[in-house]
């Protein structure tokens, strides 16, 4: 089909569907003035009952935390695919890693220092996240991210090679296979005391205070370490797969 | 006036639609995955602008008091998990992307017509 027809066929396409768009958005209550008793009641709830000052933590992690298991298992099959899909094929080979070789200039010295002033505060920054998550804004998906993008911030600043060295595979394995497993683990330890799975174990302590809202504190911990252990491992595929993974011909 | 009240989902469904775009007359992979993640960032806009509540603070109780009226934070729930999963989704596309350049030796999606193993 030649670019034209195609341009054609869309715009035709989305006339319709943007028609359609539009009739429903037509139905919808102006901005800022939606009804949701879902959420009022779920805002009432996270505070009363569960003792968690960040509504949101106490919906993802506990009013909905069958729902947050299926979201981690998606993102452990995608950390799975991409480490599936990077490893060298039959008609490639892995440069040993004193002979990789490293795409662009070195960068400089400032760039170095300034990396290594970086990673520590962003790592602490992100278990700070991660610990906090009942309280305030944050918790475990965010602190993940941080925390991966602390080891991320040394491919820039300082290049491939280090950070390929920084997140060596067992650490982040051990961390994201711990924190998808440990979240169903810790679903079916409230198994054996007759509560339906993920009920709360933890005691659920008072509001505002660090150790509160039951399970969403180890469960926060768990996605924390499942997620950036996930990041820090599809870092690594794409930088080993730059580095080391050449054709056999090459020499 | 009617339209200006419903804006921001007006927007997501604008994003949504240049995002479809991109997709459909991509010339370059990478190009193809940006434009998915377009699309996915039309359901965050319209997800928390559903969420948005006039004159209500942010679903937080530390500082607020605990039982004053805020913003629904199912919605906000559900844009912050997907953002997350988004990236790896994202990252799983790209691998592909790199593995797809390898066997076919070009980056254009209109190039790429039939399966090679």
């Amino acid at each position: 089909m030649s670019p034209r027809a195609l341009r054609l066929l869309f715009l035709v396409s989305a006339l319709v569907l943007g028609h359609a768009l539009v009739r429903a958005a037509l139905r919808l209550p102006p901005h800022g003035h939606m009804q949701s008793p879902y959420g009022d009641t779920a805002n009432v709830v996270s505070v009363q009952e569960r003792q968690t000052t960040d509504a949101v933590t106490a919906v993802i992690f506990d009013l909905r935390g069958f729902d947050t298991l299926h979201e981690e298992f998606i993102l452990f099959g995608a950390v799975a695919a991409v480490l599936l899909l990077l490893r060298p094929s039959k008609d490639e080979r892995e440069l040993p890693e004193s002979r990789e070789e490293e795409p662009g200039p070195p960068r400089s010295a400032l760039l170095r220092f300034s990396a290594r002033l970086f990673l520590p505060v962003c790592f602490v920054a992100g278990l700070n996240l991660i610990c906090h998550g009942q309280l305030t804004p944050g918790g475990g998906f965010q602190g993940g991210v941080a925390i991966a993008s602390a080891a991320i911030v040394v491919f820039l600043l300082v290049g491939l090679g280090p950070f390929a060295r920084l997140v060596p595979a067992t650490p982040a394995e051990l961390a994201e296979s711990l924190g998808v497993g440990g979240y169903v683990l810790l679903g079916l330890a409230a198994l054996p005391f007759g509560m339906t799975f993920l009920t709360n174990v933890l005691p659920l302590g008072h509001a505002g205070s660090l150790l509160s809202g039951g399970n969403s504190f180890l469960l926060n911990l768990a996605v924390g370490g499942a997620v950036a252990g996930g990041l820090l491992l599809v870092a690594g595929a794409f930088a080993r797969q730059l580095l080391r993974v050449r054709k056999r011909e090459e020499r | 006036m009617r339209l200006l009240e419903i804006l921001p989902y007006l927007v997501s469904g604008w994003l949504a639609l240049v995002g479809l775009y991109g997709i459909a007359t991509s010339r370059h992979l990478v190009h193809l995955v940006g434009c998915v993640a377009v699309v996915q960032s039309s359901t965050y806009v319209i997800l928390l602008a559903l969420s948005f509540q006039k004159g209500r603070p942010a679903p937080m109780f530390q500082q607020t008091p605990p039982g004053t009226p805020a913003t629904d934070p199912v919605l906000h729930s559900l844009v912050l998990t997907d953002v997350v999963v988004g990236v790896t989704v994202t990252a799983f596309l790209l691998a592909l992307v790199v593995q797809a350049y390898k066997r076919y030796g070009t980056a254009d999606p209109r190039a790429i017509t039939r399966l090679r193993g």
